[in-house]
């Protein structure tokens, strides 16, 4: 398995924790979510989703073949679409139960995904 | 696939495009020859899918640059090169640009609710309606994207049905079924059809985009519904009313509008091309002008574009060049002795290999290989192209014969026996159809 971290977000004003997330659909762009303290209210950081997956995965995955149909290469074979579910199910499994991590670069590393 | 794997198919194509290259062939000029090493090699890296599809189209690209000008009088390099803006290839990208407008305002989720609120309850009626919705928007949209949009409309209904309804199965199988015959039906309808149209004109045949609707949209309409049929015999429903409930309002802004207008005028203007002699592929600009110069979309979408579908395209109207540029057809054609097979053999022969390989590898790739070979046997008759770009459609049989197949599987409701036992009756009645077409009315409309 490849490294990962995995920390929680917390308020940079309270540094509750205690976190929300306001998801914003606009149509014709991409969806954001928006991290909100719930203890004061702060605003913590906001994603730009590139790729949804809910719980119901499949249903999930033809959202995303539907926007990417055309790019998928023959490759992208039945065992691929069914074993989809149990990717997304895996790799959560492994960032829920991964120790937390404070360490700085984590902020750097996030910092060079910015859009 | 693993990397030793990738290495060891890598390997073997290298090995044979080298033996094949430069190991004197008895009668064959050397352009020929490195030419046929290249297809070699390229239907090795194809079928194999060693490295993505596209990297194969430079590969090949690359390697005809090097080594075919210098045996070719009066041919440079950069005409190899030149078909990867050819403009099929033009014509093609302003389909994925229409298609992107489409998908990002939601227009194609609200023209399918627009159909399917009007078929009413009937399953017959809610199959047909879901087959002629999905091959309505696979003739301008991918086929992926139309049968990904059809299932996740189609799944609450599928869901609420009994568990051992046939018919779950038939819808299951009708939308993927349905967009592989959908494309079949335009030129931007998959890229099989514009590698036919790309090399039929390379060989001085034009086929505008009314005219191949012309040709290809009949044989597609009884393909959809010989299988409509075919589908209600074999997953008799169980229940004679089904609940469709289509919830979606339809609410379009202006920029919806303005997307649906470009769409009308584009399609307008690629039907109406002998009337007003603006080729295609320029008229296939109007939506990337339009789209991009109103912010209806921007750059990332721009960049999400197809570009690897144009590129494979690319690599195979290339090698599609260098087939006939290096006299490597006419070799063929002599050393095969397929000159002297009647032409109805031919045709028969060529669509019975396509519909066979199309269900192992990618439909493109399928097309890419054999177009170049058709072109040169089948001397100056252009049917059996046609006949090939509509057969390398016809991937029905299993779940990794085309993406849209490989969808509906996901599901995790269907058996492989189910698409087996189906997509080989529709497999063999396209090939009936493809042939009953090719041989009998396409030479009446000009097609010989």
């Amino acid at each position: 398995m490849e490294k990962f971290s995995v920390r929680v977000e917390h308020c940079p004003k309270c540094h509750s924790r205690k976190t929300e997330n306001l998801v914003r659909v606009q149509t014709g762009k991409p969806v954001r979510v928006y991290v909100r303290c719930t203890d004061c209210g702060t605003f913590v950081a906001r994603y730009t989703l590139e790729r949804y997956t809910s719980d119901k995965t499949y249903e999930s995955l033809l959202d995303y073949l539907r926007k990417h149909g055309h790019s998928i290469s023959s490759r992208f074979r039945a065992h691929e679409v069914e074993g989809f579910s149990k990717e997304v199910e895996k790799e959560y499994s492994d960032t829920a139960s991964a120790p937390l991590s404070d360490d700085k670069r984590l902020d750097e590393l996030i910092w060079e995904h910015r859009r | 696939m693993k990397v030793g794997w990738r290495i060891f198919f890598v390997g073997i194509a290298g090995a044979l495009f080298a033996s094949i290259s430069f190991i004197p062939i008895p009668g064959m000029e050397p352009g020929a020859q490195r030419t046929l090493g290249v297809f070699v090699l390229a239907l090795v890296l194809w079928v194999s899918e060693a490295i993505p599809l596209y990297v194969t189209s430079f590969v090949i690209a690359g390697l005809i640059a090097i080594f075919v000008p210098q045996h070719i009088q009066g041919v440079d390099y950069s005409a190899f090169l030149a078909p990867f803006f050819s403009p099929v290839i033009l014509l093609f990208l302003g389909g994925f640009v229409l298609a992107r407008g489409l998908e990002r305002y939601d227009l194609d989720s609200v023209l399918a609710s627009a159909i399917l609120r009007r078929v009413g309850k009937r399953p017959w009626a809610i199959l047909a309606g879901f087959m002629g919705v999905t091959a309505l928007l696979s003739m301008w949209m991918s086929n992926t994207a139309a049968t990904a949009l059809m299932i996740a409309v189609a799944l609450p209904l599928i869901n609420s049905m009994e568990a051992d309804d046939p018919m779950k199965i038939g819808m299951l199988l009708g939308i993927p079924f349905a967009a592989n015959l959908g494309g079949m039906a335009t030129p931007i309808g998959t890229p099989p059809n514009a590698i036919a149209i790309g090399a039929l004109r390379n060989a001085g045949v034009e086929i505008g985009f009314l005219k191949w609707m012309g040709l290809a949209l009949p044989p597609t309409l009884i393909l959809l519904v010989v299988t409509w049929v075919l589908i209600l015999l074999l997953f008799k429903p169980k229940t004679k009313d089904l609940g469709l409930e289509i919830k979606r309002t339809i609410k379009i802004d202006w920029k919806g509008w303005m997307i649906l207008g470009t769409l009308i005028i584009t399609v307008l203007g690629w039907l109406t091309e002998s009337l007003h002699k603006i080729p295609d592929a320029i008229i296939s600009m109007l939506p990337l002008v339009v789209f991009f110069s109103f912010g209806l979309l921007g750059r990332k979408d721009f960049r999400s574009l197809g570009w690897d579908v144009l590129i494979l395209m690319g690599g195979g109207l290339s090698l599609g060049k260098a087939v006939s540029a290096s006299g490597l057809d006419t070799w063929l054609v002599n050393s095969l002795g397929m000159g002297s097979l009647p032409p109805v053999a031919l045709f028969i022969g060529f669509v019975l290999l396509t519909v066979i390989l199309t269900n192992f590898i990618s439909n493109t790739s399928a097309a890419a290989l054999v177009v170049p070979i058709v072109i040169g046997v089948a001397g100056g008759g252009n049917s059996p192209v046609i006949g090939v770009a509509l057969a390398a459609s016809a991937s029905m049989l299993l779940p990794i014969s085309t993406p849209p197949n490989a969808i509906a599987f996901g599901s995790g409701q269907l058996k492989v026996k189910h698409m087996f036992r189906t997509g080989l009756i529709v497999a063999v009645i396209s090939i009936g159809v493809i042939m009953l077409f090719g041989l009998l009315v396409w030479p009446h409309l000009g097609i010989g």
